[in-house]
This record gives structure tokens, C-alpha cells and sequence, in this order.
């Protein structure tokens, strides 16, 4: 049985439910589709190693910010547990936690061609101020990816 | 709790390169809000865009909040910490006794205790806010308070630098699906 592979980029909004909801209701009876979540985290930055005492001082703090990175793993996680109560084997969902190297754009799109992914689960919210600074996802994604579906929840 | 300063010139130093040594805002902003939690020791930071249509703070990057207070509704320029707009930095030292935050229950739910509001200005107008959120009541220092609205400053640069870049590539994208006999009349 061929398999048809859905990605989901999961950006940790109150968007993502939306998404979420469509994703279970149109896909969950086939079989044949596997969900794929996905998160590119900004990994934490890195200080340079002469600024001794810096270091010394933010060390302390570091394992802070590594427990929040990690909380966020966690809620990638019980979203795929979301997934396998609403209709889903647990062959069907899987979900990838890496840290990003590039904006939020250019990772789904390596991500969807290196990965042969068939479909594009993406949400938006409509007339928002902070994509005239971070650039449009959508509009970079659409352009530069084809022969793959792209679905928007609004 | 002292008004010990925490952003001394080291440490300013290394905040600031994020800034300058980043080439891509979205990241930028992420590390900046991860290195202030850490430089400062507090629970979390988000740096917002200013809607003016909508007047609305939209968040540009936050971290060490959780999903469900980022998703609280949305928050409005003017009932979050209004004054921060017009230009100054508003210190709310303890979130239980101050009437300037729009969802108070929520903050302290989330273990906020105090919170920091300062303006991220571009020619003179504000674009943004930068917030920073500490796990107790907080007495922050006015040197840091400065050193932190200098910051904002250099953010609002960032932002309008990359703002200015977008809008271009968008023109040149445009102009790159005209008909060729329009392109020169551009040109004039």
C-alpha cells in the first residue's frame, strides 16, 4: 500500500488546534496517510568561551532554558498522543524535534523534500503585523515547493 | 530582594552581539529573549510587534512562558501596560497589587511575580515592546532598566532593517512577473 505522508509543522499556538482538528477529521480514516509533526526550535545561543565570567554567570542559568526547551518537546509529544486517541496507530504519527539553522520557512521546505512528503498541513492567522518582520511562510513555502499539496487552516 | 545589577558591560556585550551578529530577525529575537531569562536569572522575556490596525501586541519571540498563558487572548496595546507606548519603561514590581496588567489571574497562574515593560522605538514611534517576566516580585535596577532600553532600541533597528529587506524582496518578486514592455517604464 502506497503511503501518503502528511507534514504538520506544530509552531505552538492556539492555531495549531485548529489544524489539529482538520488533521483528525480528514485524514484519521485513511489508513494509508501518516502524520508527521514537526518543530524547529531556535537552539540555545551560543557564548563565546573567553567571556569567563559571563560564562560562569550564565551557566547557572543555562539549565533553565534547556528545561524549557525540553517542555516543548513535551508538548509535541502529548500532540502526537492527541493524534493516536482520535483515531491514529501509532505507525501512522510520527513527530521530529530538531533544532532550526534557518527560518521557519526554509526548514519545512527541506524538510518536505527531503522527506517526500505528499501533503502540507499549514495554519495562518490572517492580517498579522509580525510577518512584515519574519517574512510570510506561506508565501515562501508556496513558492518554492512543488507537486505537493498544501492545505491552510485559517 | 536587591537592586543588585545584572547587565554590567560583559555581559551587555554579549546580549548585544546576538543582535548584531544574527541575519535572521525570527532567530535573533529568539536568542535575545533566551539570553536575557538567562543574563538576568528571571522566568521568561517576549519581545511583541505593535499592531497599529489592530492595536494589538503580537508576539515576534518569547521564551520561558508557557503555551497556555502565550494563548491567554489577545493582548492590547493599551490595557498591557499602556504607558510602555508612549515611550517609557513601566516596572511592575509585584503583579498582585498593580492595576496596569490586562490579565492579571493569568499571570499569577503562570507564577509571574513581577514584570518589566519597555518600548522598542524607531524614530521616535514605538513598534514594540520588549517584556520581561520575573518568578517573584522583582527590584530591578535603573542602570539595568536603561541598559535594557538601549537594547530595545537596537531591536527596533533590527526590526525595521528587516522589515525594509522583506518589503524589497517583495517589490523585486513583483517586478520580476511584469511584462517585459512595462519593466522600463519603471525605470524612468
Amino acid at each position: 500500500m502506497a503511503i501518503t505522508k502528511v507534514l504538520f509543522p506544530f509552531n505552538l499556538t492556539g492555531y495549531d488546534r485548529k489544524a489539529m482538528d482538520f488533521i483528525i477529521h480528514t485524514f484519521s480514516p485513511l489508513k494509508d496517510h501518516e502524520i508527521t509533526l514537526f518543530h524547529a526550535y531556535t537552539p540555545l545561543p551560543k557564548v563565546d568561551g573567553s567571556q569567563g565570567t559571563v560564562m560562569e554567570r550564565l551557566d547557572a542559568n543555562l539549565n533553565y532554558l534547556s528545561q524549557k526547551l525540553k517542555e516543548k518537546e513535551l508538548i509535541l509529544k502529548s500532540a502526537r498522543l492527541n493524534l493516536l486517541e482520535n483515531g491514529f496507530s501509532e505507525n501512522q504519527v510520527r513527530y521530529l524535534f530538531k533544532p532550526r539553522a534557518k527560518d521557519t520557512a526554509s526548514e519545512i521546505i527541506d524538510l518536505a523534500l527531503t522527506g517526500h512528503f505528499h501533503i502540507l498541513v499549514l495554519n495562518r492567522k490572517p492580517g498579522k503585523i509580525t510577518r512584515l518582520f519574519t517574512g510570510s511562510v506561506l508565501n515562501k513555502v508556496a513558492s518554492d515547493l512543488s507537486n505537493i499539496t498544501i492545505c491552510l487552516v485559517t | 530582594m536587591g537592586t543588585q545589577e545584572k547587565l554590567d558591560i560583559d555581559m551587555f556585550k554579549v546580549v548585544s552581539r546576538a543582535i548584531s551578529e544574527s541575519t535572521n530577525l525570527d532567530i535573533m529575537a529568539n536568542h535575545l529573549a533566551q539570553l536575557l531569562t538567562a543574563a538576568l536569572g528571571i522566568k521568561g522575556c517576549t519581545i511583541f510587534a505593535l499592531n497599529l490596525e489592530t492595536e494589538e501586541l503580537e508576539v515576534l519571540a518569547s521564551f520561558g512562558l508557557s503555551v497556555e498563558y502565550m494563548n491567554k487572548g489577545p493582548v492590547t496595546a493599551e490595557k498591557s501596560i499602556g504607558c510602555t507606548l508612549k515611550g517609557e519603561a513601566v516596572v511592575v514590581n509585584d503583579v498582585t497589587s498593580s492595576d496596569r496588567l490586562q490579565y492579571p489571574e493569568e499571570a499569577v497562574k503562570e507564577g509571574v511575580g513581577a514584570m518589566v515593560s519597555l518600548p522598542i522605538m524607531f524614530l521616535k514611534e514605538a513598534i514594540g515592546v520588549l517584556r520581561l517576566y520575573h518568578h517573584d516580585v522583582w527590584d530591578i535596577s535603573d542602570r539595568d532598566v536603561d541598559s535594557l532600553l538601549i537594547l530595545a532600541e537596537n531591536i527596533g533597528l533590527a526590526m525595521m532593517y528587516t522589515r525594509l529587506l522583506n518589503t524589497l524582496q517583495a517589490i523585486n518578486e513583483a517586478m520580476s512577473v511584469l511584462p517585459t514592455e512595462l519593466v522600463p517604464l519603471f525605470g524612468k
